[in-house]
């Protein structure tokens, strides 16, 4: 079935308007509301299974973040900085989901600085340090959620800094 | 993330899901595996959420500018909400994920899909959530304030 598409209004205002141009409905079955029921719980169960696995394997992940950091120290090519980059994102992007709100924040905050930076500068060891030793220190202390003051007061701590940074590239 | 939605998904009865690296690996794939719904998340490199959904669904080769995004983001602000609606997202999930959450999303899209609006400088669904019968005013498409 071709969409149906109708034009109207003139000069700026003109627009067109496609109506259902993918027809979903058509070509999904339909489920009884017990069985949609049944697939969402387990569904819920399989996310609560991933948070598990994602809290057992949380320290592992660390470690691994602190050897490619160690790495990096040494040797500060662009593919040993994407190395460690891949596992701060993979954290940053599964932490708030499973409860450690706080890897995403600092994992959003490495990410800032490293986009906002200007490419050729270099990259501040001593503000990866402080996003590294911060992410191991939310896990060793097992801060959960939006965690205490303290925490947060770290956090804000690493955005200042990220900001300072980037405030003396841009001059 | 993407195996947790992929496992997730499975769950939920999807039985064909293809995973992309990035964004430009994701534009090529809908070209090959003709999904039906696309779900991403803001932060990727090469090309990010909104850059490959504006590519999906301006570019003269898009295989399918119509495909329904979901964009999955722990960003929650006003102004990239607003930047993700206007690059032609079909759906937002912010961060942290629920599978109550992506649920909802897929039943919209299936059950309530929103029109396809294009205007000289926008094309993708409808951003006008509300539709106000009652509005008797000018018809503006350009420069206006919309609901979210």
């Amino acid at each position: 079935m071709k969409a149906r598409a109708v034009q109207s209004g003139d000069g700026p205002n003109w627009h067109e308007r496609i109506e259902n141009p993918i027809n979903l409905k058509a070509k999904t079955p339909r489920v009884a509301q017990q069985t949609a029921e049944r697939k969402l719980d387990s569904a819920q169960a399989v996310l609560a299974t991933v948070a598990r696995e994602f809290e057992s394997k949380l320290g592992e992940d660390i470690d691994e973040l602190e050897r490619l950091f160690a790495i990096w120290a040494v040797d500060r090519s662009a593919r040993n900085l994407a190395a460690m980059q891949g596992v701060i994102h993979d954290l940053r992007g599964q932490g708030k989901t499973f409860g450690f709100d706080l890897i995403t924040e600092i994992g959003a905050s490495f990410s800032r600085y490293l986009q906002e930076r200007e490419q050729l500068r270099p990259v501040s060891e001593e503000l990866v340090r402080q996003h590294v030793e911060a992410i191991r220190a939310i896990h060793r202390r097992d801060i959960r959620g939006e965690g205490d003051r303290l925490a947060q007061a770290v956090v804000g701590a690493l955005h200042q800094a990220v900001d300072r940074v980037l405030d003396r590239v841009r001059g | 993330m993407r195996t947790v939605l992929s496992r997730v998904l499975q769950m939920l009865g999807i039985k064909q899901i293809e995973i992309a690296r990035d964004g430009l690996e994701a534009f090529d794939m809908v070209g090959t595996f003709h999904p039906d719904i696309i779900i991403l998340d803001w932060e990727m490199v090469p090309m990010n959420g909104p850059d490959f959904v504006r590519r999906l669904r301006l570019d003269e080769e898009s295989p399918n500018p119509y495909l329904p995004v979901i964009m999955v983001t722990g960003y929650t602000e006003r102004r990239k909400v607003e930047e993700a609606r206007d690059a032609g997202i079909t759906e937002f999930l912010a961060k942290p994920v629920s599978t109550q959450g992506l649920y909802s999303r897929l039943i919209a899209i299936i059950e309530n899909p929103r029109p396809f609006i294009r205007t000289r400088d926008f094309f993708g669904p409808d951003r006008r959530r509300v539709q106000n019968s009652k509005y008797d005013g000018p018809e503006r498409r350009v420069g206006e304030e919309v609901v979210l």
